[in-house]
């Protein structure tokens, strides 16, 4: 392998960074192919990283837009007949089913690399988890399914009841009274959140707080876990559609690991991925 | 993971303004991502580059396979509420971000334009230059070097580099 001149290296970048804004012709193509061979010590997709993030800082500077749930649900579909065509059903699976929880280790197998496999992987610092690809793409999968609900959550006739089996059964149950509000319109609100650690599970329990119209405004609950994410995580989307005493179930989006406090604010419908607040009613430990 | 979705989506409404069209292309970005599950190595990218260089190469396919499409006021125009895109809050990611943010924010504002409109949005070198009034060799030398400099600032270290000697 020939030594490669600063010259080239540069030449090197530029092609790199053409690749990356989709503005390389064949002939730079070849030339590309040549100077990555020539010069080992250069990655391929070093500038198409940089490309990425760039990207998603722009991104974070204009704000985002939330996936619809119609395509949300089409997505379901498409992974799931992806993944069963990919590794078959998994045990105890009926095919065409789409399970409702994260997958389990079992979903972690090893696919074939496809054809168009780059060279071997450079070693990066990274702080990234450790989960293997297969499991993230599982996981784009769970998450389409986790959001694949109903938007609007509405207490159904049963919720008092398990509420009331999750607090007299569950050993780690904590309840917290919400704080005495002080946002305008919410100084009336009362209940409490139980929550409990060990099943992932808890609900909201609100009185006096103001109906909602859903096409305008929807509730958002968030937890605020810091051993978890610097940002509250999301506990889903809810309406209150009467007055009096309404139960909602908590959805929380992620696994819970140490919640510090409950909070509710008045997103857009749908909710939104981070909340600017007000927060409306809170719980805290 | 939860919020690639609206990152995606996100991504597909800036290059394609038509909702349906952007629809069309996240799906296609999807099916490649889980298509492409194979090739993912953490030690090469974190997940959320891997996956916003997908969408990036799927949406520029789609805009080109439509023809040009209408210059607009890129960066001014924004639809719909200003929320978090949804960028992953791991360590890494968050701390890459924020360096380029830095050297976004250290960047004049048209070499900026440039570069968003480049990278953020999708344009070819010629529609830049075309809608910015520039020389085409100067939308190509900004975009070069905005990258190569973000780069740099990113530190992404060569092939072969080990966690032990990147620590040291």
């Amino acid at each position: 392998m020939t030594p490669s001149s600063a010259l080239d290296r540069n030449r090197l970048y530029e092609l790199l960074a053409d690749e990356a804004s989709a503005a390389l012709d064949t002939g730079d193509d070849t030339e590309l192919t040549r100077l990555v061979r020539q010069n080992p010590g250069v990655a391929r997709d070093e500038i198409l990283q940089a490309a990425a993030f760039t990207q998603i800082a722009f991104l974070r500077r204009t704000g985002g837009q939330r996936m619809p749930a119609g395509l949300r649900e089409r997505l379901v579909s498409q992974g799931e007949a992806l993944v069963l065509r990919q590794r078959g059903p998994l045990p105890g699976q009926v095919p065409g089913h789409v399970p409702g929880h994260l997958p389990g280790p079992r979903l972690v197998t090893t696919s074939s690399p496809p054809t168009t496999a780059k060279a071997p992987p450079a070693p990066r610092r990274s702080a990234v988890s450790g989960i293997g690809w297969a499991l993230a793409a599982m996981l784009a999968v769970a998450f389409v399914v986790v959001r694949n609900e109903p938007a609007a959550l509405s207490p159904g006739p049963d919720v008092t009841a398990t509420r009331a089996s999750l607090v007299s059964e569950a050993p780690d149950v904590l309840t917290l009274p919400w704080a005495p509000p002080t946002a305008a319109g919410y100084e009336g609100v009362t209940g409490d959140v139980v929550w409990s650690q060990s099943r992932q599970q808890g609900y909201l329990r609100l009185a006096n707080m103001p109906v909602n119209d859903p096409a305008r405004r929807q509730y958002q609950l968030w937890i605020v876990d810091p051993d978890r994410d610097k940002n509250p995580v999301d506990g889903g989307v809810f309406n209150v559609s009467a007055t009096g005493e309404v139960i909602i179930p908590i959805q929380a989006k992620l696994q819970i690991r140490s919640p510090k406090a409950f909070a509710i604010t008045a997103e857009q419908p749908g909710g939104v991925v981070v909340s600017a607040g007000p927060l409306l009613v809170v719980a805290s430990i | 993971m939860e919020r690639y979705g609206d990152l995606v989506w996100s991504l597909a409404r800036r290059y394609l303004r038509n909702a349906a069209d952007a629809e069309d292309a996240v799906q296609d970005i999807f099916i490649d991502i889980w298509r492409s599950a194979g090739r993912y190595d953490r030690n090469i990218a974190s997940e959320v580059a891997f996956i916003s260089t997908i969408a990036r190469r799927r949406l520029i396919d789609k805009i080109r396979q439509a023809g040009r499409r209408p210059l607009t006021d890129s960066m001014d125009d924004d639809e719909g509420a200003p929320i978090d895109p949804g960028v992953p809050a791991t360590v890494e990611d968050d701390t890459e971000v924020t360096i380029v943010e830095r050297v976004l924010s250290e960047m004049d504002p048209e070499h900026q334009k440039v570069l968003a409109m480049s990278i953020y949005e999708g344009y070819s070198h010629s529609e830049i230059a075309e809608h910015l009034s520039l020389p085409l060799g100067t939308v190509k030398t900004r975009v070069r070097r905005g990258l190569i400099h973000i780069r740099q600032r990113l530190q992404i270290p060569p092939p072969g580099a080990t966690d032990q000697e990147l620590a040291g």
